[in-house]
């Protein structure tokens, strides 16, 4: 089988050869970050917090989960303790690292979750039409009519409290925006010529999907899976808030946030780490999805992406 | 058809929509591993005391006639069936929690546009000047903020350290006007804020775009003055696609509800639902996503009918 | 003293492909009631001229040289305030495409009367601060009948003259429900609102029917006769040039390359691009059977050379062309071109050749712009 040699073929032309994937990418990154001071601005954030989450084991100063009430209850920030302990006597600083560790597991799998179920969803409803296509879609219709906030703490409280379960709901919640986007990625795509030779030389629909249709999906998938990691680490803050999310003594930022609520007033500390720990991330993965957004996928301007 | 005949057509077609909740909620509920019974007293209930509350409760019988039950008895007599643990009256406590929740909701809706419309304006007014980069800026900041930390830090510093609004409670602006709206702020700003920055973008966004229309090149022709195209001629026709963003995302402003009404302590909707949730209560959560979906299906309609409205360009067919 | 004298007007465009010389050394004058034609193809900048006279071009252009002197006041000097005060009510225009020009969101009898009114032409029934505001938009007012009663039923007044039926009816209506050929009346009666001296009339009825087209140039004429007005008219369409203009003037690549009257210009054409332009015009009386393009494309603006713009293009050029932008060479009384072709000795190649390149002594309906096919 002969590939054209147009290694890195602009993707949005029609009628062009297949592309290559790898290449294509690679020259992808390198444009937008050269076009999109906030994507990169995004990038070094969320690049900082992933390095925080890999290495917070060597980092932090403390166990987090090392309590000691005795001696170090309710510290404020000093030389030992950066950002100060909270009532069990807990490193605040330890447990914020830790914390990113939490949110960026639970965030990723969240949205692995969400992509392995709404990708093929979206592939088989755009590419087949007709009858799939409506059924599937007013099924996503369904799940996204709901508050996303209510219908995740629904699912952890049926599946039961876990941390597993939290990235499920989450998953879940958030499988109709990736089967919407790839169904319009795919609506898009179907009709180019490249499709039709492909179809013309025999390839199953098995493999048109794989690999003519889903490589032109990628880039629309790409930024909703940023953005939507954003909101991911967002809701797990918010079930954490909530009491549903990681058990403790997990140290989950929402959670983190829920304990202070009554030491509030006399040590706010308690509460601003975690919280502009929650905040920088998100921010982060915003600026990144959108100067993803405003660069690979232009005529996307919906606000979506879930909510809180 | 005319405007009050589409208002009409637009409202009847609620009863269906309201029909495919009403199965789904009651369906999915059914779902509850172990039955409702069993889930609401947990594993350590007698056996044969669920039983009885089983046979009670009408649980063994076919699912249909459960439902039909469940709808006839709402629809005809208003009655939204018992609570299990505490026996009380579910339909009261639906009405009782739904005023609080729409107040929060409302505000919340005013001050995003209050906040979103005028910073979106500076900031096309403006754009690629100093003013216009930080209220995108700050929008960016309004929209990654999670509102539970928000709300906390507003207490911290509006309610503790510096007293003037309360941090919990609700009292409704019908009975006490004064105490009523303090008792709003606090919340109402937590949720608005994330969707002032949605209405901002897009105010923005629209406002650009009707700049580079030609009839405002025509009213500058005319002798118009900067503001009055801007906010006359430019505006209005940005509005449109604007104020129905915050209808689009009112399911965002639920969701941020239902957090906010467990932080500031509010008797609402969003506080019923998720203790009706955590504790099994599945009549009150049937009730409650019930009249959940017709508060959603409310909005969609008001928002259709305010774009209707405002765009003179549309027909009603 | 001359309604209308520009004088060395030019316009650039500074985009990331380079500056782009939109307007280049333009000179221009309207008597009180006279209509002067400006003509090109689109792209040769006549709509930007018109928009650098009033001050209504926006970044990335910029008026960057000339002298715009209406009633001898040099509107390039002149404040943003002094500008407001002249447009809509000492200089009315009328756009080119009237569905999109008038607002959509605000019916036809405010938009006229908005003109009356920003311009004081009924005391007390001004603009007020709430109008202006922000908070205009949400606060219900009453009718904009009742709100300024006089300046609306001039506004009615105003549609009957420019000839649309039930004007009181439509004056309440939205301009997506009017007829094209409606619309462009109610921007004419827009424009004319306030008694205007000049009226800049850019395309106004390229976006018509023949027919609608005919009937609103003749009200057109028959308006500035009431009112000895001064009419620039922008169009690509020979044929409303000869119909309407007493004087014409030739855009080409951002310049004007002839300029007079139009008996001159259309019986004797001076400048090559001129005597082609009205050579593609198919022609019955002619009777031959092939149009004749003008072989290859208008010049992209950016980074123009130091010559002749339409050397390149004209069948005429030699080494003269290339040394420098030609000036304006007359070719009769108030007759100019911008040929070096009248500056040498010599008959005039198309002279020479007799009956070489004929041009149209009696007018004609050819358009110069192929977009839109031929009419």
């Amino acid at each position: 089988m002969t590939e054209t040699d147009q290694s890195t073929t602009d993707q949005t032309t029609g009628g062009g050869s297949r592309p290559l994937p790898g290449a294509a990418a690679a020259e992808t990154a390198r444009r937008v970050f050269a076009e999109s001071r906030l994507a990169l601005l995004g990038l070094v954030i969320t690049v900082g917090v992933v390095i925080v989450a890999a290495f917070a084991p060597v980092i932090a100063p403390y166990d987090p989960t090392a309590q000691n009430i005795a001696e170090a209850q309710l510290l404020a920030p000093s030389l030992e303790h950066p950002m100060g302990t909270d009532q069990l006597g807990r490193d605040v600083l330890s447990r914020v690292l830790y914390g990113a560790q939490l949110s960026i597991q639970v965030g990723v799998i969240a949205v692995g979750v969400a992509m392995l179920a709404g990708v093929p969803l979206g592939l088989v409803a755009g590419f087949y039409g007709g009858y799939t296509d409506e059924t599937v879609m007013r099924a996503m219709d369904v799940v996204f009519s709901f508050p996303a906030i209510l219908l995740a703490i629904a699912m952890v409280a049926i599946l039961g409290q876990s941390t597993f379960n939290v990235m499920l709901a989450i998953g879940i919640t958030y499988t109709p925006i990736f089967a919407r986007v790839t169904r319009s990625g795919v609506l898009s795509v179907r009709e180019e010529t490249f499709v039709d030779a492909a179809r013309a030389i025999g390839d199953s629909n098995a493999s048109i999907l794989a690999r003519d249709i889903l490589p032109n999906v990628v880039a629309p998938i790409i930024v909703q899976a940023t953005v939507s990691l954003a909101f991911a680490i967002l809701a797990e803050s918010a079930l954490s808030f909530l009491g549903l999310g990681a058990p403790p003594p997990a140290p989950s930022w929402g959670r983190m946030l829920s304990d202070s609520r009554n030491f509030m007033e006399s040590a706010p500390w308690t509460a601003l780490f975690p919280g502009l720990a929650i905040m920088v991330t998100i921010l982060g993965f915003n600026f990144l999805g959108d100067g993803l957004r405003d660069t690979l996928d232009p005529q996307n301007d919906t606000e979506s992406g879930g909510s809180i | 058809m005319g405007y009050g005949a589409y208002v009409l057509k637009r409202v009847l077609l609620i009863g269906p929509i309201l029909f495919g909740v009403s199965l789904i909620s009651f369906g999915a509920l059914e779902l509850l591993p172990g039955g409702p019974v069993e889930a609401a007293f947990g594993t350590r209930a007698n056996p044969e005391l669920v039983e009885q509350l089983r046979e009670q409760y009408g649980l063994n019988r076919p699912f249909h006639v459960r439902y039909l039950d469940w709808v006839g008895d709402i629809v005809l007599n208003q009655d939204f069936g018992q609570t299990i643990r505490t026996e009380r009256d579910v339909s009261t406590l639906l009405a009782t929690s739904l005023p609080p929740t729409i107040w929060l909701a409302a505000s919340g809706a005013l001050v995003s546009v209050f906040i979103g419309i005028p910073a979106g304006i500076v900031s096309a007014v403006n754009h690629y000047e100093p003013e216009d980069y930080l209220a995108t800026f700050l929008a960016f900041l309004g929209l990654s903020i999670p509102n539970f930390f928000l709300g906390l830090v507003l207490i911290l510093v509006f309610s503790l350290y510096v007293p003037i609004f309360p941090s919990s409670g609700f009292v409704s602006p019908l009975e006490d006007p004064v105490e009523g709206v303090r008792t709003l702020v606090l919340p109402a700003l937590t949720v608005g804020t994330a969707i002032s920055a949605v209405v901002m973008r897009m105010m923005r966004s629209s406002l650009l775009e009707v700049f580079s229309e030609e009839y405002i090149r025509t009213a500058r022709a005319k002798g118009l003055t900067r503001a009055l195209v801007t906010n006359k001629h430019a505006v209005k026709n940005a509005l449109i696609p604007t104020v129905t963003v915050v209808g689009l995302n009112f399911g965002y402003l639920l969701g941020g509800v239902v957090i906010v009404e467990q932080i500031f302590a509010i008797p609402g909707i969003g506080r019923l639902t998720l203790t009706a949730i955590l504790t099994r209560e599945y009549r009150v959560l049937q009730g409650s996503l019930l009249v959940i979906a017709l508060l959603f299906a409310l909005v969609n309609l008001a928002t259709d009918l305010l774009y209707a409205y405002l765009d003179p360009r549309i027909k009603y067919d | 003293m001359t309604l209308l004298d520009v004088s060395g007007l030019s316009t650039e465009f500074r985009t990331d492909e380079g500056v782009v010389q939109a307007v280049n050394d333009v000179d221009l004058t309207v008597e009180a009631g006279e209509t002067v034609g400006i003509v090109g193809e689109s792209g040769s900048g006549k709509s930007v001229t018109a928009l650098s006279m009033l001050g209504l071009v926006d970044p990335p252009g910029y008026v960057t040289d000339g002298t715009v002197a209406f009633d001898g006041e040099d509107l390039r000097q002149a404040s943003e305030k002094r500008l407001q005060e002249i447009r809509g009510n000492d200089i009315g225009m009328v756009f080119q495409d009237p569905m999109e020009s008038l607002n959509p969101v605000l019916t036809v009898g405010e938009q006229i009367a908005e003109a009356a009114r920003v311009h004081d032409r009924f005391g007390g029934e001004g603009v007020d601060w709430l109008e202006r505001s922000l908070l205009g938009n949400f606060v219900p007012r009453r009718s904009a009948r009742k709100r300024h009663p006089k300046s609306w039923a001039y506004a009615v007044e105003m549609m009957r003259q420019v000839g649309i039926p039930e004007p009181e009816q439509r004056a309440t209506e939205y301009p997506h429900q009017f007829s094209g050929g409606m619309q462009q009346r109610a921007m004419i009666a827009m424009a004319l609102v306030c008694e205007p001296d000049l009226l800049i009339a850019d395309e106004p009825t390229t976006a018509l029917d023949v027919t609608i087209e005919a009937q609103i140039l003749d009200r057109l004429a028959e308006l500035q006769a009431e009112r000895g007005m001064g009419v620039l008219l922008i169009t690509h369409d020979l044929g409303v040039v000869v119909e309407t203009c007493d004087r014409v003037a030739v855009m080409y690549a951002g310049q004007i390359v002839e300029q007079g009257s139009v008996e001159d210009v259309f019986a004797d054409p001076a400048h090559p691009y001129t005597r082609r332009l009205l050579d593609a015009i198919p022609d019955a009386k002619r009777g031959e059977g092939r149009l004749r393009a003008i072989e290859g494309n208008v010049p992209d603006l950016v980074d123009m050379p130091d010559a002749c713009y339409f050397a390149p293009r004209c069948p005429h050029a030699h080494d003269a062309c290339y040394e420098g932008v030609p000036d304006h060479e007359s070719v009769g009384p108030d007759h100019v071109a911008r040929c070096v072709l009248h500056r040498e000795a010599g008959a005039l190649p198309w002279e020479a050749d007799g009956a070489g390149d004929t041009a149209m002594a009696d007018g004609g309906d050819g358009t110069l712009d192929t977009e839109e096919g031929d009419r």
